[in-house]
C-alpha cells in the first residue's frame, strides 16, 4: 500500500497530496513533482503514434532505494502517482493497477459532482476516503 | 588459449599435424543449425574446437560434471594402406575405441586420408582402409568413419571431401554437446531439487549452473549464458526472500555471518573475475563479493551482445536490490561501506558502459546514466555525510572513519593510463575536505548535466536544490541563491506553491547572509504570506521584513502586493463622481499576513483615460481601445462599435461590453458591431487573435517585469492604517481637478521602508468625474419685446458643480440701442451672492430698445448681448428679438400731372405712441414739399389708429430724377406705467424717382345716342385715348403697348384687348367693344399703358417695359359707368301652393 498518493492536473500543478506521514508530504511533494519527468517522458513516447490506445498505467517511474513511484495518466492527462515502500516487497504490479484503477474511479466521481468545479484543488470527502483506503502507515520516517 | 570445446585427435599425429590449421580454420567457416531438446530455440552457431593428442588419462568419467575442459569428441585420423591397417592401425583403434567405451563415450570419428597411391591399391584389392575401419568398428554407425581424399591437394575432388569431412565433424561434435548438456541439465536439475536437503549449498550449485554459463559463452551463445545467469540471479533473490519470510537455510545464515571485507564495487574489466569465483568456490565469499560477481557476469554476458545500454538499465535496480539484502540478511558493515560500494558500482558501470557505447547509443543509454550518475552523487553525499567530510563537520574525526572504509578499498586494480579509477577517485575524495568538495561538485555538475540533457529538468532542479545547500553550507550563498532561483522558477511556473514556499526559505536565508536587502524582504513578504509554511517561521519572517524595511535608507523597495495581501473587491463608490467633492474608492483587502500590519498611508493612483462622453459613444469606444494599446503594448482591439446618437445609454453598453470583455480571457477578444443608425447590436462573438501561440518559448508570464511605481500625484489615499490578518475593509478618497473618465491605475501600499505595488489597469476599473458648468439663461418676462418699450427680462444663474464665492460678478455687455438697467445690474454688472453647487439664483433688470427704422417696414431688431461669469469663468451669448411698434408705409400719388408722397404710420399692437414733429426733407434744390396736413399736428398710433401724412411733390425737373427723402418724427410712448419717458425721435429715409407723369390714359363708355345709360348686355365701344404731356421732344418710332383688363364678370371684352400702337403726334385713340354683364355703376376696364421695346431690327422680338406708377396718369381710374339692369320679364310664380 501506498504512503503517498498524489493527484496531478493536466498543467502539472497539484491538485491533491497525501502522506501517510504529514510531515513527510514536502519530502514526497519534492519526489512526486521529480516523477513528473519520468510521466512526461512516457506519455510523450507513446503519444508518437496516435492511434496507440494509451494504456493509462504507466508503470514503475522509477526505483529508489526506499520507495517505488509509480504513475498513471487518465485520457484527460490528469496524473496519478503512487509512492509506495522498497521493503513492502509483497506488492505486486496487480495490486498497484487495481489501487490506481480505485482512485481513477474516485476521480471521475468527484469530477461529475457538479458543485466541484474542475483544475480546482481536490477537496471531496470521498475521494479523501478512498485514498485513506489506500494508504499505510510508513515503516520507517 | 580460448575456451573452445576440446577434441582429442589420435593416431598419425604427424599426418595430423599436416591438417591440423586447415581443421582449424575449417570448422567454423559455416554455421551449423543447433537443433536443441526440450523445444528450445534452435540456433545457428559457429563449430569451434582445439585439438589435443588423446590420452585415456583426460577422458571424464561418469560423474565428472565439468564442461569447461571437457574433451567432447574425438578423433582418430590415420593414412595407413590396408597391409598397414591390418599390421597395426587396427589394434590401435581398437584399443582406443575400448578406452571411450570403458568411459561411456560415444563421441568419437576415425577419418581415413588417402591418396592416389592408396586408391590404386584398394582398387586391385577390391577393399580399402575406409571399408575395413567400417565394417570392423562402426557397425551400424557408418557415419563414424569418414574418408578424407588427397588432403593435400587442390582440385574439386579434395575440396569436396574436405568440405563432407568438416561437415560430418560439426553434425557429431553437436550431437555430442546434446548428450553431455543434457545429461548435465538432468544432474544440475537433481541437484537444484535438493535445495532444501541440510547442507546443501547454493554457492555450489551456482559453481554447477555456471559450468552452463560457461559452455554456451563459450558456443558464442550468449544469450542463453545470459539467462544461465538470472535464472540464478533469480534463485538467489527468492532463497533470501524465502529466508527473510523464515525459511532459513544453513548456507544463508553462513552468508549473513560473513563478514566483508571489501567494498571496492563492481568490476567490469575483466570477463572472469578469478578471484571472486574462487571465493565463491571456496564457499567463502561475502553477499558483495558474490552479487559483485554475478552481477559483472550478466554485465560481461551484455556486453558481448552489444547491448551496453541494459546493463546502465540493470544497475540501479541491481544496487537497490544488493542494498536490500544486505539490510535483509543484517549484514553488518562499516559505517559508509555500503555507500562506497554504491559509489564505486555506480561509477564502474558508467566507466565501461562509456567505453562501450558509441555516439549512436548515447540517448538510449543517457536515459539511465542520468539516474545513475545521481545515484553516485547521492551516495557520496552519504559518505561525505557519514565521514564528517561535509562543510560544517569537524574534519578531524573524520579520519578515522575514513580509515576504515580505506581498508575495505585495498584491493585494486593497477591502474591503467589516461583513465582513473573508481577507488582511485574515491580514495582522493576522501582523502580531505577540499578534494571531497571537488569531487562532489563535480558529480553533482555531471548528473544535473545529463539529467538536462534528456530534459528532466525537475530531476535538475532538485540537484540544484541539493547543490544550494551544500553550497549554502560552505558559505558560498551567491550560488546557492542562483540554484534555488532556478528551482524556484520551475516551481513557480507549476504552480508547485508548497515546494515553492519551501525553497524560498534557503533563498531568504542566503540573501540574509548576502545582505541583499530588497531581494530579501521580498522573500520575507512572500514566506510571510505563505500558505503551507509554519506560522512561527512566517511570523518570524514578517519581522524580518518590517526590520528590514525599518532598517532601510533611501527609497522604500517595491514589493509586489500579491503575495501578501489580495484585493478582493474594489470599485469606486459610485460610478460618477461630481467636481469639487471628494471621490472615494471603497476596497476590500485580504492580508496573508500573520501579524497586523501597520500601513504609512494605501494609495491608489488615478490615470486620466478620456475626455468625458458627452455626445458620441464612438468616442468611448476610441478611447477604449487606446487604452488597451497604451496599456498593454498590444495591438490595436477592433471594436468596431458605430453608434451617432448621443445617450448615456450608449455608454452604460460600452461598460457592460469592456466588462465582459475583461472576463473573457486574455487570448480571447469580445467583438461587437453595431447598426449604425439603430444602435442595435448586429452580431457579437468571440475572436481568437493568436490561437498557436507556443507556450514553451519565448518570454514566460514569469518573467518578473520590473516594478515601477507610478504617478501618484492623484491619487485616493487613506492614512494610517491597520491591516489585520484577513480582510479589512477601507475607503479611500481622492481629489481631482479635471473632468473626465478616468481609471484605477495603482495600488500602493507603503510602511516603514517599502512599498507595496499592485496595478489595477488590467481590470480597467473606470469613474467619471463630471463637472456641469455654471449655466445663465435670459428671458423675458413678456413677449415680445416692443421697442420703445421698457420690458422686464429674467437672467437665471444655474451654479452647476461650481460654488460661488460672495461677490463674485456676471458682466453684460448689451449691444448699442439697449439699455440695461435694474436693481441687481449696476453700469453691466451683476452682483453675486454666496451660492453652492447647483442652486438657481434669478434676477430681473430691465432692457429699453429705441425704435429704429431703416426702412418704411423694418419689424424687428435683434440686439446680441454677452455675460460673462468672472469667477468660474464661463461666457454666454444671448440674442433678444425685439419688435417694432409701428410700420411706416410710403406712397407716391398723382393726379395729372400734380405728385403727392403719402406716408403712414400703422400701429402694430396695443402700444400706443403718440406721433408728432413729422417732417419730410430732401437735400434736392430742384425739389419742393408742400405739407398738405396741418402743421403741429399731433396724432396718436395704435392698433386701430394710424397717422396719415400728405406732401405735395412740385419740381421743374421733367423727367423727375431719383431724389432722396428723409423722414422724421417724434414719437411719445402714452402709458399709464411709462408716463415719464423722453419723446424719442425717429427718422428714416426713402427714395422717389420717376415722379414726373408722361403719358394719360383715359377710358370711356358712353351710352348710345339714344340712351341716357347704358344697358346691361348690350355692346358699347370702349373708346381708349392715350395722351402724351411729356415736354420733352418725341422719338417717333417709339412703340407703346396697351392692354385692357376687365373683370370677366362685369365686362365682355371684344376687339383688339391689347394692342401695340405708334404715338403719331400726342395722341392715340382706339376703340374696343365693351358690354356690360352686370348693372349698377361698374367700374371702368383698365387700360395699362407699357413700353414696347424693339430688341432687334425686325421688331420681332420685343420687350415689353411696364411704366412705374408715377408715369402714367389714368384719368379714368375711379370712373363709373352706370348700367341699367336688363327687365326681367319672367314671371315669379308665386302660390301658396308651392310653398305647401
Amino acid at each position: 500500500m501506498a504512503v503517498c498518493v498524489a493527484v496531478i492536473a493536466k498543467e502539472n500543478y497539484p491538485l491533491y497530496i497525501k502522506t501517510s506521514n504529514a510531515d513527510n508530504e514536502l519530502k514526497y511533494s519534492f519526489t512526486v513533482h521529480t516523477s513528473l519527468d519520468v510521466v512526461e517522458e512516457k506519455i510523450s513516447s507513446v503519444g508518437k503514434n496516435a492511434n496507440d490506445l494509451r494504456e493509462l498505467y504507466l508503470g514503475l517511474l522509477y526505483p529508489t532505494e526506499d520507495y517505488k513511484v509509480y504513475g498513471y495518466v487518465t485520457n484527460t492527462k490528469v496524473k496519478f502517482v503512487l509512492v509506495v515502500e522498497s521493503s513492502n516487497t509483497s506488492l505486486r504490479d496487480n495490486e498497484i493497477r487495481s489501487m490506481f484503477r480505485k482512485l481513477h474511479n474516485a476521480f471521475v466521481d468527484m469530477q461529475c459532482n457538479p458543485f466541484h468545479s474542475p483544475g480546482e484543488k481536490i477537496s471531496s470527502r470521498s475521494f479523501e476516503k478512498t485514498v485513506a483506503t489506500m494508504m499505510v502507515p510508513e515503516s520507517h520516517s | 588459449m580460448e575456451n573452445k570445446p576440446l577434441v582429442t585427435c589420435h593416431g598419425d599425429q604427424t599426418l595430423f599435424a599436416k591438417l591440423h590449421s586447415t581443421i582449424i580454420h575449417g570448422l567454423p567457416r559455416e554455421t551449423v543449425e543447433w537443433q536443441r531438446p526440450y523445444g528450445r530455440p534452435v540456433r545457428q552457431i559457429y563449430v569451434e574446437a582445439n585439438f589435443v593428442p588423446f590420452n585415456p588419462g583426460i577422458l571424464p568419467g561418469e560423474d565428472d560434471w565439468t564442461l569447461l575442459g571437457r574433451p567432447f569428441f574425438h578423433i582418430y585420423i590415420t593414412d595407413c594402406d590396408v597391409d598397414t591397417y591390418k599390421a597395426s592401425v587396427k589394434e590401435e583403434i581398437s584399443e582406443w575405441i575400448n578406452a571411450l567405451k570403458e568411459k561411456n563415450i560415444p563421441d568419437w570419428l576415425v577419418v581415413v586420408a588417402s591418396n592416389e597411391e592408396s586408391k590404386v591399391k584398394s582398387k586391385i584389392l577390391r577393399t580399402s582402409v575406409y571399408d575395413k575401419v567400417k565394417s570392423d568398428f562402426c557397425g551400424k554407425n557408418t557415419e563414424r568413419c569418414v574418408v578424407l581424399n588427397d588432403p593435400f591437394k587442390s582440385d574439386i575432388k579434395t575440396t569436396e571431401s574436405w568440405s563432407l569431412v568438416m561437415l560430418r565433424m560439426r553434425h557429431l561434435l553437436l550431437l555430442s554437446y546434446n548428450r553431455n548438456l543434457s545429461r548435465f541439465e538432468d544432474h544440475m536439475r537433481n541437484e537444484r531439487e535438493r535445495r532444501t536437503e541440510p547442507g546443501w549449498s547454493f554457492f555450489q550449485y551456482f559453481m554447477l549452473q555456471e559450468e552452463l554459463a560457461f559452455m554456451y559463452e563459450m558456443l558464442g551463445m550468449y544469450e542463453d549464458a545470459l539467462v544461465q545467469y538470472d535464472e540464478l540471479d533469480a534463485l538467489f533473490t527468492q532463497f533470501l526472500l524465502n529466508h527473510n519470510a523464515g525459511h532459513h537455510a544453513g548456507w544463508i545464515a553462513d552468508l549473513a555471518s560473513r563478514k566483508c571485507l571489501s567494498w571496492n564495487g563492481l568490476c567490469l574489466s575483466q570477463p572472469i573475475n578469478i578471484d571472486k569465483r574462487q571465493l565463491i568456490k571456496v564457499n567463502e565469499a561475502a553477499l558483495l563479493d558474490f552479487r559483485d560477481y554475478l552481477f559483472s557476469r550478466q554485465c560481461t554476458s551484455l556486453f558481448l551482445q552489444f547491448k551496453p545500454w541494459e546493463v546502465a538499465k540493470r544497475s540501479i535496480p541491481f544496487l537497490h536490490n544488493c542494498l536490500k539484502e544486505i539490510k535483509m540478511l543484517s549484514i553488518q558493515l562499516p559505517v559508509g561501506a555500503v555507500d562506497c560500494w554504491v559509489f564505486l558500482s555506480c561509477l564502474e558501470v558508467l566507466r565501461t558502459c562509456e567505453k562501450f557505447s558509441e555516439s549512436g547509443h548515447m540517448e538510449a543509454y543517457s536515459l539511465y546514466t542520468a539516474s545513475l550518475w545521481d545515484y553516485a552523487r547521492t551516495k557520496m553525499h552519504e559518505v561525505g555525510f557519514k565521514c564528517l567530510l561535509m562543510p560544517g563537520m569537524d574534519a578531524d574525526a573524520s579520519q578515522s572513519i575514513v580509515q576504515g572504509l580505506l581498508e575495505g578499498l585495498n584491493d585494486i586494480q593497477a591502474p591503467k593510463e589516461g583513465t582513473s579509477e573508481p577507488v582511485e577517485k574515491l580514495k582522493e575524495a576522501l582523502s580531505s575536505n577540499t578534494t571531497f568538495y571537488q569531487h562532489y561538485l563535480e558529480f553533482s555538475e555531471l548528473a544535473m548535466g545529463t539529467y538536462k540533457h534528456i530534459g528532466r529538468i525537475r530531476s535538475a532542479r532538485s540537484i540544484g536544490m541539493d547543490l544550494a545547500v551544500f553550497y549554502m553550507k560552505l558559505e558560498e550563498y551567491q550560488k546557492a541563491e542562483g540554484f534555488l532561483y532556478d528551482a524556484l522558477k520551475t516551481f513557480k511556473e507549476e504552480g508547485w506553491d508548497r515546494l515553492a514556499d519551501n525553497t524560498r526559505l534557503h533563498i531568504a536565508q542566503c540573501q540574509k547572509h548576502l545582505n541583499t536587502q530588497e531581494k530579501y524582504a521580498k522573500t520575507c513578504l512572500h514566506i510571510a504570506a505563505s500558505k503551507y509554511l509554519e506560522s512561527d517561521i512566517r511570523l518570524e519572517h514578517q519581522r524580518e521584513l518590517i526590520k528590514a524595511g525599518e532598517e532601510h535608507e533611501g527609497d522604500p523597495f517595491l514589493l509586489r502586493l500579491r503575495p501578501a495581501l489580495l484585493v478582493h473587491k474594489i470599485a469606486p463608490v459610485s460610478k460618477t463622481f461630481t467636481m469639487h467633492k471628494p471621490c472615494v474608492v471603497s476596497m476590500v483587502i485580504h492580508s496573508s499576513l500573520p501579524e497586523p500590519i501597520h500601513c504609512d498611508s494605501i494609495a491608489i493612483s488615478i490615470v486620466y483615460e478620456s475626455p468625458l462622453l458627452e455626445h458620441t459613444t464612438d468616442a468611448a469606444v476610441v478611447s477604449g481601445d487606446r487604452r488597451r494599446r497604451n496599456i498593454s503594448g498590444q495591438s490595436l482591439k477592433h471594436h468596431r462599435r458605430q453608434s451617432s446618437s448621443s445617450s448615456t445609454q450608449g455608454i452604460e453598453f460600452y461598460n457592460h461590453v469592456s466588462e465582459t470583455k475583461r472576463k473573457v480571457s486574455q487570448t480571447l477578444d469580445l467583438q461587437v458591431d453595431t447598426k449604425h443608425e439603430s444602435r442595435a447590436v448586429s452580431s457579437s462573438g468571440l475572436v481568437c487573435r493568436s490561437p498557436f501561440r507556443r507556450m514553451d518559448s519565448g518570454p514566460k508570464g514569469f518573467a518578473d517585469k520590473e516594478l515601477v511605481k507610478e504617478d501618484f500625484g492623484k491619487a485616493f489615499v487613506v492614512n494610517d492604517v491597520e491591516l489585520k490578518p484577513g480582510e479589512n475593509e477601507l475607503e479611500m478618497t481622492g481629489h481631482l481637478g479635471e473632468k473626465g473618465r478616468y481609471l484605477l491605475g495603482q495600488l500602493c501600499v507603503s510602511t516603514s521602508g517599502f512599498e507595496m505595488l499592485k496595478s489595477f489597469l488590467p481590470d480597467y476599473i473606470t469613474f467619471n468625474l463630471v463637472c456641469d458648468d455654471p449655466a445663465l439663461s435670459l428671458q423675458p418676462v413678456k413677449h415680445p419685446i416692443i421697442a420703445g418699450v421698457p420690458h422686464e427680462v429674467s437672467l437665471t444663474l444655474l451654479t452647476g458643480s461650481h460654488t460661488l464665492h460672495e461677490g463674485s460678478r456676471v458682466l453684460i455687455t448689451p449691444a448699442d440701442g439697449l439699455q440695461i438697467w435694474g436693481d441687481a445690474v449696476k453700469d453691466g454688472t451683476l452682483l453675486l451672492h454666496e451660492a453652492q453647487e447647483y442652486e438657481e439664483r434669478k434676477f430681473t433688470f430691465w432692457v429699453f430698445s429705441d425704435i429704429r427704422m431703416t426702412h418704411c417696414d423694418d419689424e424687428n431688431m435683434r440686439y446680441h448681448l454677452k455675460a460673462a461669469l468672472e469667477d468660474v469663468g464661463g461666457s454666454f451669448h444671448f440674442d433678444l428679438n425685439v419688435v417694432n411698434p409701428i410700420i411706416v408705409k410710403q406712397e407716391l400719388r398723382t393726379a395729372g400731372t400734380k405728385k403727392f408722397i403719402h406716408l403712414v404710420i400703422k400701429g402694430r399692437d396695443e402700444t400706443q405712441l403718440e406721433i408728432s414733429d413729422y417732417k419730410l426733407a430732401t437735400d434736392n434744390t430742384d425739389i419742393e414739399l408742400t405739407l398738405l396736413n396741418l402743421k403741429g399736428q399731433v396724432l396718436r398710433v395704435d392698433k386701430d389708429h394710424s397717422a396719415s401724412y400728405m406732401w405735395q411733390l412740385k419740381s421743374n425737373l421733367t423727367d423727375g430724377p431719383l431724389f432722396n427723402c428723409n423722414f422724421s418724427f417724434t414719437y411719445k410712448l402714452i402709458s399709464d406705467i411709462f408716463h415719464d419717458l423722453d419723446p424719442k425721435n425717429v427718422t428714416f429715409s426713402f427714395d422717389v424717382e420717376n415722379y414726373s407723369t408722361q403719358f394719360a390714359v383715359k377710358s370711356n363708355v358712353s351710352p348710345k345716342e339714344n340712351e341716357n345709360f347704358c344697358s346691361m348686355g348690350n355692346p358699347y365701344d370702349l373708346e381708349i385715348t392715350v395722351k402724351d404731356i411729356r415736354k420733352t421732344d418725341v422719338n417717333q418710332s417709339e412703340r407703346f403697348m396697351y392692354e385692357v383688363h376687365a373683370d370677366q364678370t362685369l365686362w365682355a371684352l371684344a376687339g383688339k384687348t391689347t394692342g401695340v400702337f405708334e404715338m403719331n403726334g400726342k395722341l392715340f385713340s382706339e376703340t374696343i367693344e365693351a358690354t356690360p354683364l352686370a348693372g349698377g355703376n361698374l367700374p371702368l376696364p383698365i387700360v395699362n399703358l407699357a413700353h414696347y421695346c424693339k430688341t432687334d431690327e425686325e421688331g420681332r422680338d420685343a420687350k415689353i417695359e411696364n411704366f412705374s406708377s408715377g408715369q402714367v396718369y389714368n384719368c379714368s381710374l375711379s370712373k363709373h359707368v352706370y348700367v341699367v339692369p336688363k327687365t326681367n320679364l319672367s314671371p315669379v310664380d308665386i302660390s301658396t301652393s308651392s310653398v305647401a
